[in-house]
């Protein structure tokens, strides 16, 4: 089976954020990594690969520095990528970003499968795999938390809220969203890491697979929101403040 | 609570700024490997460490491994982490490609550990036992004998061990009365006791290999008699079936700290049917086993470092949130109160940790960087590294290990009386961390080695080559203007060290051996202070020349911070040698000449 993965490298979220310009994140502070819910799909799509064959492709937009998380792929077991290294494609929304990714999975040729993961971690969009599904023509599914293949059919588990699953049958090729939890993603062997750094990867633009889209949205800036709600610790033994809290509850809260 | 454990700008610092991996790795038996992939690699110890190893550091400590009667059941992640150590290529990751391993210079290669370390000290010792064992084996053993443990060693299924103590034999290994009689077939029957062996026996593992030092019969008595034998639990038999090898466990000790790792005591042939196999030739055991006793001494400092780390992480994640008091000069009792990190007194215990923890890891790198070049390197280069490496490898065990006591008792001072209850981990690295002055080799046993044998063997060269080091390091220090007077306090240093030996020597070759050894670890607290000041001034030298060349520009809180933790090492620290030469220099023979008797009252 062919199957792409789409791979985003983002923030670690745990590093210190400072915005400059309310137009973008200041990089130099920062650390970048694979976007964790990526690394399930990764994985779901190198469980699929060692029980039917077939290959794992890593498909990536983003600038050189998202290169070592495309080989942290690699030495994961993926077979080889592309990375869309192109500042048009950086600069534009989830849809240029979607056209770009999917016209560089066409240029493959035969996939059956693309994965991504649930979401990104930094902006959280969800939209980018379900435009690139739409643009191929193909089905999706979001949440998916098992997968199954049967030649050409697919049957996949999707989780609803309260812990709840459906179960869909579908087609390939299609378009998978893989929530985290589905597996337990392997980390990157040595040996792999040794391996990663042979593994081909082809550095493109967009023009390269004739992509070109123009973005749907317009991005304004990008802020800190400052927190209106404030804690409040209600002091005194346990008779009088019971009573202050009922107190504001009913007058201040207007609840009870 | 705190997460981090250690700092990963301070590991890429070290290894490329300082000691400049990629110089390694233009040798030919380093050269498959690039920076790429040892950053990789960094990263993908981070991530186990975080993920894998922390979340199990409390329970592991709470719920100890339980002896049954039979068997020593550990907590079940060492299962999952030993076969992930083993598919991940952990366990060989110093053995060449041609034995299936990684070919990892040491330099890099142990900083992985150094990372499980910080993160589970218990739960990382397993396969670093592992890969201990298999390298004898693989040093020393016939093709045969490697052929059959090695890749099950590598793969995580088995766990390797060394197993020298017994009960009249701990420091004293030439009291070691394990024998091993020839049999028919080439192997050897061993009979015999040892004690304190880590992982001796668990349930995570489906093997456990001991390699152990024993005396074959009729050898001569003391250390020249000592051979090495490959003794599995399970023996492999003829038809290559798994069968007991007649060695019991007869208990495990119920210890004070890293408690996720058992010791168990042992019993060899007490059926008479346990068959050892011999590991290189008779009667060499002692320095084969040295082999991994000095590379198990350089990891006893690299997790007694990264214990130290994980504390003063958690130390500082305290300090900076505390409130506590008002600056000394406020007089005002409205006034809010200050977080504890703003206090002298606490960023002093804070900086006293870094000065420390960077300083013992910068020492211990210079050893792994050693052990590297006396692989790529021949002849008069491979002698230089071979002897410096010997002549630090007890200093980057016991400085860490004693001081490194020290910084966690601070780190522990600095959250107050949070500090001594298990709300915090700190009095678990408290308790962890106090073991390695103790295990392979005590500090007594490491400065008798130092000052008895290293400091003098080759006449001296050994020393004179450590002189040489120190000195290229302050001649480069001095072409900086802000560092040519630490360049100066280092000299005078290194001026009381070599009036010091002297004068220990003297007394060595009058006969006085007993007052030339008996302060042996005030001479090692002492050759330790200057060693970690010599690798703190290579690391203050680099920072200015990237600060010169304005490359350090995002860098400015990593290098201020450093620098900071460098003059704070030559300012409090260092001149700490000063009384221990004074000390040194008394040769009254105070605690030679002491009858036991007196110590009663
Ligand atoms: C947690 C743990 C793990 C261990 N793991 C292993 C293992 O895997 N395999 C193994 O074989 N052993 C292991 N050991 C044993 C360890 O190596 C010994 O405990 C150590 O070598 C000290 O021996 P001892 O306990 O008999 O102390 P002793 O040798 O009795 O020492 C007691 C004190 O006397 C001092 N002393 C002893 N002899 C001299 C001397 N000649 N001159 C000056 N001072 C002296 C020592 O420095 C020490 O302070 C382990 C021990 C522990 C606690």
């Amino acid at each position: 089976m062919k199957i792409v993965v789409c791979l985003k490298q983002v923030p670690d979220m745990e590093s210190k954020f400072k915005i400059i310009d309310e137009k973008k994140i200041d990089e130099s502070q920062i650390a970048f990594k694979i976007n964790d819910f990526d690394n399930y799909a990764v994985e779901a799509a190198l469980q699929l690969k060692e029980k039917l064959g077939g290959e794992v492709v890593i498909v990536s937009a983003g600038p050189a520095r998202a290169q070592k998380d495309v080989r942290q792929a690699f030495a994961m077991g993926a077979d080889w990528g592309i990375q869309i290294d192109d500042p048009a494609v950086e600069a534009g929304d989830n849809y240029v970003i979607a056209e770009a990714l999917q016209k560089a999975i066409a240029s493959i040729g035969d996939v059956e499968l693309v994965l991504t993961g649930v979401q990104a971690e930094d902006d959280q969009a969800s939209v980018t795999g379900v435009m690139m599904a739409h643009l191929m023509d193909a089905p999706h599914v979001t949440n998916v938390v098992k997968l199954e293949v049967n030649g050409k059919d697919l049957t996949v588990n999707r989780e609803l809220a309260g812990g709840k699953n459906e179960v869909i049958n579908l087609s390939i090729p299609a378009v998978l969203a893989i929530q985290s939890g589905i597996n337990e993603p392997r980390y990157p062997t040595l040996p792999g890491i040794m391996k990663a750094k042979k593994k081909r990867l082809d550095v493109k633009k967009a023009a390269d697979f004739g992509a070109s889209a123009a973005a749907k949205t317009e991005f304004i800036k990008m802020f800190i929101p400052v927190s209106e709600h404030k804690a409040e610790i209600i002091q005194g033994d346990p008779k009088t403040a019971a009573a202050t809290l009922v107190n504001k509850l009913k007058n201040e809260a207007k609840v009870l | 609570m705190e997460t981090q454990f250690i700092s990963e700008r301070n590991l890429k610092f070290m290894l490329y700024e300082v000691f400049d991996a990629e110089s390694l790795l233009r040798y030919p038996y380093f050269s498959e490997h690039s920076r790429e992939t040892i950053d990789m690699m960094l990263e993908t110890a981070m991530k186990i460490g975080k993920e894998r190893l922390r979340p199990h550091y409390e329970e592991m400590d709470r719920n100890p491994p339980r002896y049954d009667g039979k068997t020593v059941k550990v907590h079940p992640m060492v299962r999952s982490f030993m076969k992930e150590s083993g598919d991940g290529g952990w366990i060989s990751i110093f053995a060449p490609f041609e034995q299936g391993g990684q070919q990892m210079p040491l330099l890099a290669g142990f900083l992985p550990t150094f990372i499980f370390n910080a993160a589970n000290y218990s739960a990382s010792v397993y396969p670093g036992l592992s890969t201990g064992a298999a390298h004898l084996i693989s040093s020393f053993g016939t093709e045969e004998l490697r052929k059959a443990y090695i890749p099950k060693l590598y793969s995580g299924e088995w766990q390797g061990t060394m197993a020298l103590t017994e009960p009249q034999a701990g420091s004293s290994l030439a009291d070691i009365t394990t024998t091993a009689t020839p049999t028919d077939d080439g192997s050897y029957l061993i009979r015999g006791q040892k004690i304190f062996i880590s992982a001796g026996d668990h349930d995570c593992a489906e093997n456990v290999i001991h390699l152990l030092l024993g005396r074959i019969q009729g050898a001569p008595a003391g250390l020249k008699g000592l051979s090495l034998f490959l003794v599995p639990k399970n023996r492999i038999d003829g038809g290559g079936k798994l069968v007991a090898n007649d060695v019991t466990t007869a208990g495990i000790y119920h210890k004070m700290g890293y408690r996720g790792a058992p010791i168990t005591q042992l019993a060899f042939g007490d059926g008479d049917d346990c068959r050892g196999f011999l590991v290189g030739e008779p009667n060499r055991g002692l320095s084969y086993m040295l082999q991994m006793m000095n590379e198990a001494r350089l990891s006893v400092g690299f997790a007694a470092t990264a214990i130290a780390s994980a504390a003063y992480y958690s130390a500082l994640g305290y300090a900076d949130e505390r409130p506590q008091g008002r600056p000394i000069t406020s007089k005002d009792p409205q006034s809010p109160q200050i977080p504890i990190i703003q206090h002298a007194d606490v960023k002093r215990m804070l900086l006293f940790q870094r000065a420390v923890i960077e300083g013992s890891l910068s020492l211990l790198m210079q050893c792994t960087k050693y052990a590297d070049l006396e692989i790529v390197c021949t002849g008069v280069e491979k002698e230089k590294y071979k002897l410096l490496l010997d002549l630090l490898t007890p200093v980057a065990k016991t400085y860490p290990s004693e001081t490194g006591i020290l910084s966690v008792s601070q780190a522990l001072q600095c959250l107050g009386g949070y500090g001594y209850c298990d709300d915090f981990p700190v009095e678990q690295y408290y308790r962890d961390m106090r073991i390695h002055p103790i295990h392979e080799g005590t500090t007594g046993i490491q400065s008798l080695t130092l000052l008895g044998r290293n400091v003098t063997m080759k006449n001296g060269k050994a020393f004179q080559l450590f002189l040489a080091e120190a000195e290229t390091a302050m001649e480069d220090a001095e072409t900086i203007p802000e560092l040519a007077s630490f360049a100066g306090e280092l000299r005078r240093a290194v001026e009381t060290l070599k009036t010091v030996t002297n004068s220990l020597i003297g007394l060595a070759i009058k006969g006085n051996i007993d007052l030339f050894l008996a302060d042996a670890t005030l001479y090692m607290e002492m050759f330790g202070i200057l060693a970690v000041a010599w690798q703190w001034l290579l690391q203050a030298t680099v920072i200015s020349k990237a600060l010169a060349k304005g490359t350090a520009g995002v860098d400015s809180t990593f290098y201020g911070g450093k620098m900071y933790a460098f003059r704070y090492f030559f300012g409090y620290e260092l001149p700490r040698i000063e009384g221990l030469a004074r000390r040194l220099m008394n040769a009254d023979g105070l605690t030679v000449e002491m009858p036991g008797e007196l110590f009663r009252d």
